[in-house]
């Protein structure tokens, strides 16, 4: 081969290469399927990625009283303590800015989601996928978004509309 | 040897002797506690008192996580001492985070999902960029903002150091419906951003921060850091990236308004006292989400007339410059307000344009009660110098 068509045969070799995006320091390795699922449990907006579970506002209320009353308050109404603040969580009228009636959850997703991954505080990511469903049902069910026994699970779950729902613009590209 | 050895016998001798004679020891102990003893790692002087403030009105005692300013009033140069960055506290105490066990995953819409150690990382190619990082809340708030630490100090500046993004992404080569990636930090409630990959391409994995590791507060051992973004999406104790083809919302979910050009002027500055009437040197900082400083002109009068002050180098993109302007005080009551305008043509406004163009009071635009809907609030800022020599925020009168 002449020293020519090497080259073509070097460049033709990177190119594939590079469509095929190779690595090009040979760092980092592979992680395993079991290692992922594990971290990877914020679930899209569509709830798409939602475990298989459920749960109602009925099994969820004794919960709230045990594990995030304490914080939350027993209706749901907010505390503050020197060891730190619950937010309210329970609207005490239908145009309350301070709970999840309010535009921050514009997806009933982002609540279980929350729960799931981030409650109770100190006792985090504690709850089974059944409890954050029963729970997202208490509250949805106590804020008037939902019926007291209407089961929450993967697939009704992504179905409720949110009161602050129609606020949700996806931003303009350049956001962050 | 024979030299230290010989020093700690002396030391030991002359603890023994003075303790003996009663008397205060003459050589310096090795006590933990004297802070000149501490010289593996400096510490500074005990003279020097500068520290970071929780915000105005909270009751914030340090013992849990709160929202800490940076002292702008004592700073010299662009640079921010990592003790005195400003921290906004969103979850709880920093997350103790061994680096030898620490690792970064990378997975979503990726040809091949890596994962890396901190030593891996290190090993890759580095950038360092000198860049501010902005909270989104970064504005007076209440009557008691008096200082500058209050009315501006969450905003700092830093070189930070570490892999370029696009390093990683290419490493892992991004699928094409791959649009967003979802940083997620370690701390307690697993802070997440959703962030789209064409505005975070040019953000840096960063472990270190003006020479050194971060610092725990600033996400030992990697934190994301995007130019120009609001500081909220800058995760600390970034551990996943994951890249998707959408924004998935968190509770704390925001997307930032542009941060437009902003200075402030830091000496003269409230809370501050003039020795008396003659000669001194103002003093300021300007930066821009868009872009580098291109002037800044400062007014002893009030507004009515402007000089162009000096920019001091470097004056970087997206980062903190320094400003100065010669002033002779002449004893009389005055405001003192800076105006700076960045290379993409964007100038600070006054409370009244920003009233006039997005509607509101003026008083209600000062307050960031009516916010303007592309950009965070920028607006000129004045300090009133009284004929005493105090220095007094003059937003609100």
């Amino acid at each position: 081969m002449r020293p020519y068509m090497i080259l073509i045969a070097t460049v033709v070799f990177v190119t594939t290469l590079g469509t095929a995006q190779a690595q090009s320091y040979g760092l980092g390795t592979i992680p395993t399927e079991t290692e992922l699922s594990a971290l990877d449990t914020l679930v899209d907006n569509q709830g798409k990625l939602l475990p298989n579970g459920q749960g109602t506002a009925v099994e969820g209320a004794p919960m709230f009283a045990q594990r995030c009353a304490m914080c939350h308050g027993a209706n749901g109404e907010g505390t503050q303590t020197p060891a730190g603040s619950g937010p309210q969580l329970i609207a005490s009228s239908p145009d309350t800015s301070e709970a999840i009636r309010s535009g921050k959850y514009y997806f009933a997703t982002t609540l279980w989601s929350f729960i799931y991954r981030a409650m109770p505080l100190h006792q985090e990511r504690t709850l089974t996928v059944d409890q954050a469903y029963a729970l997202t049902a208490y509250l949805l069910y106590r804020n008037n978004i939902i019926d007291e026994n209407e089961v929450m699970n993967q697939r009704t779950l992504p179905e409720v509309t949110m009161p602050g729902h129609e606020k949700w613009k996806l931003p303009s590209g350049d956001s962050s | 040897m024979t030299t230290l050895k010989g020093r700690r016998r002396f030391l030991k001798t002359g603890a023994g002797v003075s303790l003996l004679a009663g008397a205060v020891p003459v050589a310096r102990s090795h006590d933990a506690s004297d802070p000149m003893a501490r010289s593996a790692y400096g510490a500074r002087s005990t003279y020097d008192k500068s520290e970071r403030v929780s915000d105005a009105g909270s009751n914030c005692s340090f013992a849990s996580d709160c929202n800490t300013l940076t002292p702008l009033q004592d700073l010299h140069g662009i640079i921010t001492p990592p003790p005195l960055h400003f921290n906004s506290a969103h979850g709880a105490f920093p997350p103790d985070i061994n680096p030898d066990e620490f690792t970064l995953y990378i997975h979503g819409l990726v040809n091949r999902p890596l994962k890396f150690s901190l030593a891996e990382l290190k090993r890759l190619p580095f950038i360092s960029r000198i860049m501010h990082m902005e909270c989104e809340a970064n504005y007076p708030h209440t009557h008691q903002d008096t200082t500058v630490q209050h009315t501006h100090g969450k905003v700092s500046c830093s070189e930070w150091t570490g892999v370029p993004l696009s390093v990683i992404m290419e490493e892992c080569g991004v699928k094409p419906d791959g649009k967003w990636i979802i940083c997620e930090g370690m701390d307690r409630d697993r802070h997440s951003k959703s962030i789209p990959l064409s505005s975070a391409m040019d953000g840096i994995l960063a472990y270190g921060q003006n020479g050194a590791p971060l610092m725990p507060h600033q996400g030992f051992p990697l934190r994301i850091v995007i130019p120009g973004a609001g500081g909220f999406s800058n995760v600390k104790w970034l551990h996943r990236i994951k890249v998707t083809d959408e924004p998935y919302l968190t509770p704390s979910e925001r997307f930032s308004k542009p941060f437009s050009v902003k200075s402030v002027i830091t000496f003269p500055s409230g809370g501050q006292q003039l020795q008396g009437r003659g000669y001194y040197t103002i003093s300021g900082m300007a930066w821009s989400g868009h872009g580098a400083i291109k002037t800044v002109d400062v007014s002893t009068d009030g507004g009515n007339t402007w000089q162009q002050a000096k920019l001091e180098d470097p004056v970087l993109s997206k980062a903190i410059s320094r400003f100065s302007l010669k002033w002779e005080w002449d004893g009389s009551e005055t405001v003192l307000k800076s105006r700076a305008l960045d290379d993409a043509g964007n100038i600070q406004p006054t409370p009244e344009e920003v009233a006039a163009r997005i509607g509101g009071t003026v008083d209600e635009v000062k307050r960031n009660k009516v916010r303007s809907p592309d950009t965070q609030w920028n607006m000129i800022f004045p300090w009133r110098v009284k004929t005493d020599g105090s220095v007094h925020n003059d937003l609100w009168t």
